[in-house]
């Protein structure tokens, strides 16, 4: 089993909970159970073409996955995936 | 009655009894609050935008707990993104939601799935739309109360469409306004609309703050004449109506360059001719230089003589007797992005 942690920002469409048990044996495995016990995570997660959001961060075990040169394998049991914003999503686009 | 602002980072409610004004805890901190809007059950909705996370829509029967939709407004499937959900319109038992890159979508029962309005989302002039500096945006709808077939959506640098057909099919309604952009191979875009409304009596009857002037119609947006007798500048953001006055209220600004209120003299001004002359509305505005402007959601009235305003500074202004006095309301928030009011 693995720990899923969001960013507090994320936790107001989880009713709060920013700390989330999911199975899996590796790291796809673990966001989809992510996403199966919070629907509501996905499109804030995945854009529409089904890309990992841009200026999301994932990490595994306090590495990051998009930094990452091989395929991150399998998780290893205990893992902790901490989902973050990175600091490239700050421009606002002016309304 | 409940005042809601939506800001740069979170919403705010403000209740109005006779005690005055009570400031809420703050709605989804940290987000982007960009929409409010009414379900046909009466559940209210609120949209939410993030750079990091998307956009998606909550739905509550109290203003205080809310439930995020899960199957919202999405592009799923095309190479178009849907950065931002801009206005959210109520007509019968169908909810409308503009959004960014613009598009509509129609949800038919009460929000719990959307399906895109293909027929405007692929417009044939969709090739030729090209974002401004608020960005590509459907940020306004308005409906007919008499005709559920017919519908207005606003673009932001494209312009406005119109629908006779529930929105099967969409036609650009732009003749008369001065074109703020020549789009090649393509009639009747080019034009960047930042606000419209209309007289829900006679509907055939618009009123629009447009980048390059202000402008009316009286045949349902087929042609439009301008309306800007006694404005200090003819550019600004927003336009609302009080519809049983008829009193329309705009926000002049010193050209798209600055975007500033002319000399920093910040307030409303108000035709109560359709739009033939207008004139500076009532008192109460600031005596200092106050150079801040209000964006295109962000005034709107309750119908029963209230006007309510919000700015990129962050202030709220309210006025109980249709824009004759003015206060500035006890808060500061962040940016300002929308307002709207719940009188029940």
């Amino acid at each position: 089993m693995a720990t899923v942690t969001l960013p507090r920002i994320l936790a107001v469409v989880t009713g709060d909970v920013r700390t989330i048990t999911v199975s899996g044996s590796t790291v796809q495995d673990a966001l989809d159970d992510l996403i199966a016990q919070y629907p509501q995570l996905r499109v804030h997660l995945w854009d529409e073409s089904g890309a990992w959001r841009p200026h999301v961060i994932c990490l595994v075990n306090g590495r990051n996955l998009r930094w990452a040169s091989e395929e991150p394998g399998d998780l290893e049991p205990d893992a902790l995936l901490t989902i973050l914003q990175a600091v490239s999503g700050g421009f606002s686009t002016l309304r | 009655m409940t005042l809601a602002i939506g800001t740069e980072k979170g919403g705010f409610l403000l209740d109005h009894t006779a005690a005055g004004w009570t400031v809420r805890p703050p709605l989804f901190p940290g987000w982007k609050v960009t929409a409010f809007g009414r379900a046909p059950s009466g559940e209210y909705l609120l949209a939410v935008g993030s750079n990091w996370f998307g956009a998606a829509i909550h739905r509550s029967r109290d203003l205080s707990t809310w439930d995020q939709v899960i199957a919202g407004p999405s592009y799923e499937g095309l190479d178009r993104p849907l950065t931002q959900i801009w206005t959210l319109a109520t007509q019968g038992t169908r909810i409308y939601a503009g959004v960014d890159e613009a598009g509509l979508f129609r949800s038919d029962d009460d929000g719990v799935t959307w399906q895109p309005v293909t027929g405007l989302n692929e417009h044939e002039t969709r090739p030729g739309w090209v974002p401004g500096l608020g960005g590509l945006a459907a940020h306004r709808i308005l409906t007919d109360p008499g005709n559920d077939d017919r519908i207005w959506c606003a673009i932001s640098a494209v312009g406005l469409f119109r629908s006779d057909n529930g929105g099967e099919t969409w036609d650009t309604k732009n003749h008369g306004i001065r074109q703020g952009l020549e789009i090649e191979d393509f009639d009747g875009i080019g034009f960047c609309v930042h606000s419209v409304t209309l007289d829900p009596d006679n509907p055939d009857h618009l009123w629009r703050q447009e980048h390059t002037g202000v402008f009316r119609s009286t045949d349902g947006g087929d042609s439009w004449e301008p309306i800007e007798k006694g404005l200090p500048a003819v550019f600004g953001m927003i336009m609302t109506r009080d519809h049983a006055s008829g009193r329309l209220f705009v926000i002049p600004l010193e050209s798209d360059e600055r975007r500033l209120p002319v000399d920093g003299r910040f307030g409303v001004y108000r035709s109560d001719d359709n739009g033939d002359t207008w004139m500076p509305s009532g008192t109460g505005w600031p005596q200092e230089p106050t150079y801040t402007s209000v964006l295109r959601g962000a005034m709107t009235a309750d119908q029963t003589g209230g006007i309510f305003l919000g700015t990129t500074g962050g202030q709220v202004w309210a006025s109980a007797d249709l824009g004759e006095t003015w206060e500035r309301l006890p808060l500061v928030v962040p940016r300002i992005l929308t307002v709207a009011v719940f009188t029940d």
